[in-house]
């Protein structure tokens, strides 16, 4: 077959190369064939060896790339990715507050979202009145049962939500309505004549009081 | 149950459908036994799988705003849990995509194995060479920094230069006549839509071509063994040479990516090289031509191996050299773009064509190297694989030329930059804006977007300041006028060594009109150290002597008995001959002194340097104050330009 005065590449004597499994089935082939047979029988040790090797290295290499994109996806289940308004806030001057007839007032915050900072955003409003004893009280004006804003009403000396008919006595109590707990009381302090509030959000719905 | 389950799974199943999809994936035959030499095509594989994962998390964070973009990635880099790695394997992994694709591309060249019936997977795997490539473009840009935004806009302004349809192709890919935020929402729906679809379906028509016709036996495998005195050994050495040349710089050269770079070089090297070597019979083969090994397990345990080795690799270099982020895309703001280091051989070349004739490095050249490439397997005809026929010959020649020129001019290109020290500064300068732009951001960027944030930061404006209004006479890192006292390290140790050793030097004072003092080189090193080190404590005790610490005492005698005192007062607010040193550094005494150089307190009758009260607002001086006293910590930090700070050298003691 080869001939000797001239270098023979076999690839030009087997034009036909390698064909894939079934496809062309020359004597060539068929000898191909064979051999992987006898190879698989006498290399079986071998070919556990290979797929253990296989498995292990794929999977590390699947590892390394999926740790950081779960860890990535999963970083805002125990992070806080928002965050507003934290510790005291002022709202107001004591001046304005009259007892007797609480006075709405905004919280206004840096708002950290993410990577973006934003100063002054209101966050919502409370309801501030003033005690006795000089000290001032205040309320979230977030009702407790869905969310939407409660409105004081002088008539009636009540909070009232517009929602779902949830009505308040001026210290938070339910008077009457779907509220399944009282209005949530804010920490407040007053210093130099400013009134300043610690605001927090509560999980809506439930009787007691948790923070969202 | 169990059984039920079983029965219910059997009613559902199509019909061996699961197991003939796995076996048409797993049934290759590989010709001669599998070997690690095959790996770079199944490495490809999975490093697309890689970016695609880890592209996936960082599209959980990214935005793709002109305002947002650079926070999002620094929120990612620096807050988000596993942020770096996630980005840096995405960073790194793109590189690695062009070296394993070049490898890859190189290998199926010289083994010969596009030719005839397999043109179609050499033009397929051309497409997808071009699309991995248009992958690292519109990347490049999406962190919206100022690497990033510089070097994509030389991209597309080059594609401007197309005749005819330049401006309207460059309009379309960045989204209308300026870079803004529609350049990256197209840029990034081109990134994470466009370019994977693509890039998926043309891979997939790749590999199912490549199965169809089968891999090809190297032709090592099928040769006469004995040694053939006829083949052409210049055809072996030159691919070796070309590799080994290209690990060899780039381990000198390519600073941030060195020894990834070299290794995978080498990697590539050694069994390419040794299996020609094979082929020369230079090595004896034990290759049996009969075998015929399988993908599953034998090639794909190796595939493993090598994919585990790369991800590794990409691993470990973004946890120990994080992914870039420079400071926010800025275009006010001076910036030397340099492309990554995959395009820096087109950016060469872009250097020696001027005027009409750019049309030539941007198009021209590249079109017809393209051109050539797709016409290799219409060229490079005949059965006949052996990278040692001689027929094959002129082909090796172009194919490896073009290799070599690629390394060469990118070793050009990182040389140049290497030699100029402007290069250097400008670098330097980028690297301080990016450093304090990762700083001030920490707590959150406003509204406005990073850009804004850096620009309205007290000490960058007082550096950008400081280049607009005093550069023009003080010098800074080699840079600017030298008409007034270098204040490269200002107000750290060594620069007030330095002057009291020599004020008439140069660098001093020696251009202005204030000569009056005299060189205190007499006093020998260690008392100078010591007065420096008194003098430098100033700025954080800008109170009078009577007051100072303790650990001050002793540097104020020095300075007494050194006879400093008779022209540089120690007391706040007293007039004398020379500057009032009381706080000198501090930022009373900067803000006072620029406001008004010329006053009793400071330089008198002499002065010649602006009355900065006038020129800047309180906020601007402030700035400037700023920038001044971070100085002295810079070059303390940096230990640079040591000429300007070492003690003169015997024999040129000043006179």
């Amino acid at each position: 077959m080869p001939v000797s005065h001239k270098r023979v590449y076999r690839d030009e004597l087997i034009p036909s190369g390698l064909v894939p499994l079934g496809k062309r089935c020359s004597d060539r082939e068929e000898q191909n064939r064979i051999d992987v047979s006898e190879h698989m029988a006498r290399g079986e040790p071998r070919r556990v060896f290979l797929k253990w090797m296989a498995a292990i290295a794929g999977s590390a290499a699947a590892i390394v790339a999926a740790v950081p994109a779960l860890g990535a996806a999963l970083f805002p289940i125990r992070n806080r990715t928002v965050t507003e308004g934290e510790g005291f806030i002022p709202v107001g001057d004591v001046s304005d507050l009259t007892q007797g007839a609480p006075l709405k007032a905004a919280v206004r915050a840096t708002r950290v979202d993410g990577w973006s900072q934003t100063k002054g955003v209101e966050l919502a409003s409370v309801w501030l009145e003033k005690k006795p004893d000089g000290s001032v009280k205040a309320f979230s004006s977030i009702c407790p049962h869905l969310g939407c804003s409660v409105d004081y009403l002088p008539d009636s000396g009540t909070f009232n939500c517009p929602c779902h008919g949830s009505v308040f006595a001026r210290d938070g109590r339910i008077v009457s309505g779907p509220s399944p707990r009282a209005l949530d009381p804010l920490e407040t302090r007053v210093e130099d004549g400013r009134v300043l509030v610690k605001f927090e959000r509560f999980v809506c719905g439930t009787p007691d009081r948790r923070k969202a | 149950m169990a059984t039920g389950a079983k029965k219910l799974l059997s009613e559902v199943a199509p019909r061996g459908a699961f197991a003939a999809a796995l076996r048409a994936f797993l049934d290759e035959r590989i010709p001669g036994g599998a070997r690690f030499v095959y790996v770079f095509g199944s490495a490809l594989v999975i490093l697309f799988a890689v970016q695609a994962i880890t592209g996936i998390g960082l599209a959980l964070y990214y935005s793709p705003s002109a305002t947002n973009a650079w926070a999002s990635v620094f929120y990612i880099q620096h807050k988000v849990a596993f942020g770096q790695l996630l980005r840096g394997l995405h960073h790194y992994g793109a590189s690695a995509m062009i070296l394993v694709l070049g490898l890859h591309m190189l290998q199926t060249f010289t083994f010969g194995a596009y030719k005839q019936s397999r043109a179609f997977v050499w033009w397929t795997g051309l497409l997808l060479l071009f699309i991995v490539i248009a992958f690292g473009l519109t990347g490049y840009l999406l962190p919206w920094d100022q690497k990033g935004y510089w070097a994509t806009r030389v991209a597309t302004d080059i594609m401007a230069t197309v005749p005819v349809i330049g401006r309207a192709l460059q309009y379309a890919l960045q989204g209308g006549n300026e870079y803004g935020n529609l350049t990256l929402t197209r840029f990034y729906a081109i990134h994470v839509v466009i370019l994977p679809l693509l890039l998926t379906g043309l891979a997939v028509g790749h590999v199912a071509l490549f199965r169809r016709m089968g891999g090809i036996t190297p032709s090592w495998r099928l040769l006469d063994r004995r040694p053939d005195p006829a083949a052409k050994r210049w055809v072996l050495t030159l691919p070796v040479a070309a590799l080994l040349f290209a690990a060899g710089i780039s381990t000198a050269l390519f600073l941030p990516l060195g020894w990834a770079v070299a290794a995978a070089c080498a990697a590539g090297a050694i069994p390419i090289a040794t299996q020609l070597a094979r082929s020369a019979g230079l090595v004896s083969s034990k290759d049996d031509p009969a075998v015929v090994g399988e993908f599953w397990p034998d090639q794909l345990a190796r595939n493993a191996v090598f994919s585990l080795g790369v991800v590794a690799v990409l691993a470990a270099l973004s946890a120990y050299r994080p992914a870039p982020l420079d400071a926010p895309a800025d275009p006010t703001v001076n910036y030397l773009p340099r492309p990554d280091w995959y395009f820096l051989f087109l950016f060469q070349l872009l250097k020696y064509f001027e005027g009409p004739l750019v049309v030539v490095g941007t198009l021209l050249i590249p079109g017809l190297i393209t051109l050539v490439l797709i016409a290799l397997p219409l060229l490079d005809r005949g059965a006949v694989r052996s990278p040692l026929a001689p027929q094959r010959a002129p082909f090796l020649l172009f194919m490896y030329s073009l290799v070599a020129g690629i390394f060469i001019l990118t070793y050009l290109a990182i040389r140049a930059d290497q030699k100029n020290p402007e290069v250097a500064r400008l670098r330097r300068e980028a690297d301080r804006s990016a450093a304090r732009a990762i700083e001030v951001a920490k707590d959150g960027v406003p509204p406005e977007g990073a850009a804004a944030l850096l620009a309205s930061d007290p000490r960058e404006q007082g550096r950008r300041l400081f280049r607009r209004s005093c550069d023009s006479c003080h010098s800074l890192d080699g840079a600017g006028g030298a008409k007034a006292p270098d204040l490269t390290g200002y107000l750290s140790r060594s620069w007030i060594a330095g002057l009291i050793r020599n004020p008439d030097d140069p660098r001093y004072y020696g251009k202005t009109k204030l000569h009056e003092m005299e060189s205190y080189a007499g006093l020998g090193e260690t008392q100078i150290a010591q007065l420096s080190k008194f003098l430098s404590a100033l700025a954080a005790h800008d109170v009078a002597p009577e007051k100072y610490p303790a650990e001050l005492r002793d540097g104020f005698k020095l300075y007494q008995q050194a006879e400093c005192e008779s022209c540089h007062s120690l007391q706040p607010g007293e007039e004398g001959p020379a500057p009032n040193l009381a706080g000198y550094g501090s930022p009373r005494w900067l803000r006072d002194f620029l406001r008004d150089p010329g006053t009793g307190l400071y330089y008198g009758k002499d002065n010649e340097m602006p009355v900065f009260g006038k020129r800047l607002t309180a906020d601007q001086l402030e700035s400037v104050v700023a920038f001044l006293r971070d100085l002295a910590p810079a070059i303390e930090d940096r230990h640079a330009n040591a000429a300007l700070l070492a003690p003169p050298r015997a024999g040129t003691e000043h006179r």
